[in-house]
């Protein structure tokens, strides 16, 4: 039983008449409570296919399942829904929104939801005040540590309890220390709610936190796990 | 929805500058466009008025015979004198005993021949009109053209005056003449008794006579003489809504030896007075065009600036609909209070505004109908405003989340 299985993806791009061909395709599943690294170089489009994982793109042919459901027969609305209801996202460059305060970022993801004021609220406070941002509920990012934002990034990423977690470079950004201490506490929540996690990376990712790793390479993708152990 | 309205306000009072700034450009482009509003509505109501006083009469002539007959009487100098004050213009003669079958129309309340002239003066050769009037038909001139009420200078005439003239102010300005001046008329001399004001009326001269002393003066200057004969039927109806019946009755009367032309004169007066309500639909229409491209050009810049929170909210589940609602909510939200700040205030302002381009604006015009002005400019500001917005909220829900997020 996988919590999402991606079957013959191909992504090509159009660039004014000629088609950049990305992959073409790939198949691979991530089982619950694992954590999938995809690697490859720069470019080889790694953020393309987490993209196309979070229905946020579209692939030109292939299937994406995610708990039984295509991906690829949904709706712009329906695939929102899902996002907002069932997946978490994370990137390199955190994409906070700068004129949001923390609690307004964590916030966010549980608007429009029908969840209450006071509720979403109480939810968000609490997740903020686990990631040790108890007394930073009404700073703007850029009042806060970049370690700090990344803290935010992942409370924006759980508030709502995802089942699956892209994580496009999530340490990418940040110093070796700041990024063990992010990948500590994403690890440990992933664990305990044994969720799914698709990360990308091109390198600042350490291998030790992946149950598998994916390379992504000349538009194919190969299985290294056992090459890197 | 709920959390649709609470976000946009919170998103508003987040930039208080610059949501500032919209609502002061709503607020601008409202007051403007209801003082235009204004105007054309108080300019809508003066001429209705004219409309109304004007409205109940009208002239009636004959351009052409039934029979294709020449004018049967013509000047002697046909380029420069005849029948009408244009060249271009012919009217026949009619007997003047039509004038009791027009009187007896239901719908026609009075009515008096004209006999109109135009003449060459014999010293300096320049060209006046001449317009002869039975001074007896009291009423009917009163309410067609002029009676003791339009004199300015001097009397009018008394019904047996004889040989002499009340002159129109034009005429007078133009040659500098006053009671008591004497005017050539076909080589005699004629004593000015008075002079009549110039303003708007069915028909005009520039220099009346009784009616025998004008039928004398025109006989030196035709072929043939004169009969009992006028060549303009002036006619006052039972009012302006009478008026199309009455000059329908006048003209079938007519009908069988000439053809007849009923021309309801407050019209083309209306043509020439003030601001054409064209030209305010105008200004009206570019006022709007500038609000619509100020509110596309503030909403597109606020689209384009926050594509990337907008990314963000897509990649966190936000839907297509909420974004777009809480884009269009927001130009809505603003323009609605800029536009009702400003229909206060251009209402507020708009006396000011009257008397400094020195328009008598008279509050007793009932020229506003405040709830209807107020609906509109409102609605209409609105309805520009959510217009305007719908390309930008288009752009935002079309921004691939993907290309703005992948670093
Ligand atoms: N919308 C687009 N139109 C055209 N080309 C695109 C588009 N999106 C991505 N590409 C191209 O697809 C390729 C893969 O890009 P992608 O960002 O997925 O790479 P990546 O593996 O994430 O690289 P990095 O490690 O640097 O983040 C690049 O060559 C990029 O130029
Ligand atoms: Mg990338």
């Amino acid at each position: 039983m996988f919590v999402l299985s991606a079957e013959n993806l191909s992504k090509s791009f159009d660039i004014r008449g000629n088609q950049l061909k990305i992959f073409s395709d790939i198949s691979f599943a991530v089982k619950p409570g694992e954590v999938l690294l995809i690697s490859g170089r720069s470019g080889v489009g790694k953020s393309t296919l987490l993209g196309i994982l979070s229905g946020l793109d579209r692939a030109n042919s292939g299937k994406i399942i995610f708990k039984d459901k295509d991906l690829t027969a949904m709706t712009l609305n329906e695939l929102a829904e899902l996002r907002a209801m069932h997946i978490g996202m994370i990137f390199q460059s955190f994409n906070l929104i700068q004129t949001w305060t923390a609690l307004e970022n964590v916030e966010a993801v549980l608007m429009h939801r029908g969840i209450n004021a006071a509720e979403r609220k109480k939810q968000a406070i609490a997740i903020l005040e686990e990631l040790g941002l108890g007394d930073r509920l009404s700073n703007l990012p850029a009042e806060l540590s970049v370690g700090q934002q990344q803290r935010v990034a992942i409370a924006r990423t759980m508030v709502h309890n995802p089942s699956l977690i892209l994580a496009d470079e999530p340490t990418g950004d940040v110093d070796e220390e700041t990024a063990s201490e992010i990948m500590t506490l994403l690890m440990e929540r992933v664990k305990k709610d044994n969720i799914s996690m698709i990360a990308a990376s091109h390198g600042a990712f350490n291998k030790k936190y992946a149950d598998r790793e994916l390379l992504l390479k000349d538009g194919k993708i190969f299985d290294v796990t056992q090459a890197t152990i | 929805m709920n959390d649709v309205f609470s976000n946009t306000i919170k998103e508003l009072l987040r930039k208080p500058i610059r949501t500032g700034v919209n609502v002061f450009g709503y607020f601008l482009c409202c007051a403007f466009i209801t003082i235009v509003a204004l105007f054309l509505r108080f300019d809508l109501q003066a001429k209705d008025a004219v409309v109304k006083y004007m409205g109940g009469k009208f002239l009636i002539y004959s351009p052409v015979r039934k029979d294709g007959a020449p004018q049967a009487k013509t000047a002697k100098t046909p380029m420069s004198e005849g029948f009408f004050t244009e060249p271009m213009v012919n009217t026949h003669l009619m007997p003047v005993s039509l004038v009791k079958e027009i009187a007896a129309i239901d719908e026609v309340k009075a009515v008096t021949p004209f006999l109109l002239f135009r003449i060459k003066q014999g010293q300096d050769g320049h060209v006046f009109s001449l317009g002869g009037i039975k001074i007896e038909d009291k009423y009917a001139l009163k309410s067609t053209m002029v009676s003791e009420a339009d004199i300015i200078k001097g009397v009018f005439f008394n019904p047996n005056d004889r040989n002499v003239v009340v002159i129109d102010k034009s005429y007078a300005d133009l040659w500098n003449l006053k009671p008591g001046s004497v005017v050539n008329v076909a080589d005699a001399l004629y004593p000015v008794i008075g002079v009549v004001s110039s303003h708007a009326r069915t028909a005009r001269a520039d220099i009346y006579m009784n009616w025998e002393d004008a039928k004398i003066a025109i006989n030196k200057r035709l072929t043939v003489p004169l009969g009992d004969e006028a060549n303009i039927f002036l006619v006052a109806s039972n009012g302006g809504e009478y008026n199309a019946v009455a000059m329908k009755k006048s003209r079938e009367l007519l009908e069988g030896n000439l053809s007849a032309n009923a021309v309801n004169c407050s019209l083309h007066i209306v043509d020439f007075m003030g601001l054409s309500k064209d030209t305010l639909n105008y200004v009206l229409m570019a006022a709007c065009i500038l609000v619509f491209l100020f509110s596309a050009n503030s909403q597109w810049s606020l689209v384009s600036e926050k594509r990337h929170e907008i990314a963000i909210l897509k990649a966190i589940g936000w839907k297509n609909n909420v974004i777009f609602g809480q884009i269009v909510l927001g130009s809505v939200l603003q323009s609605a209070l800029g536009g009702a700040l400003g229909a206060v205030v251009g209402v507020a302002v708009f006396p000011f505004c009257a008397a400094m381009l020195k328009i008598p604006f008279n509050a007793q015009y009932e020229f506003l109908n405040m709830p209807s002005l107020f609906a509109w400019v409102f609605v209409g500001i609105v309805v520009i405003a959510i217009v305007s917005a719908l390309v930008p909220a288009f752009k935002a829900v079309r921004t691939s989340p993907a290309d703005v997020l992948r670093n």
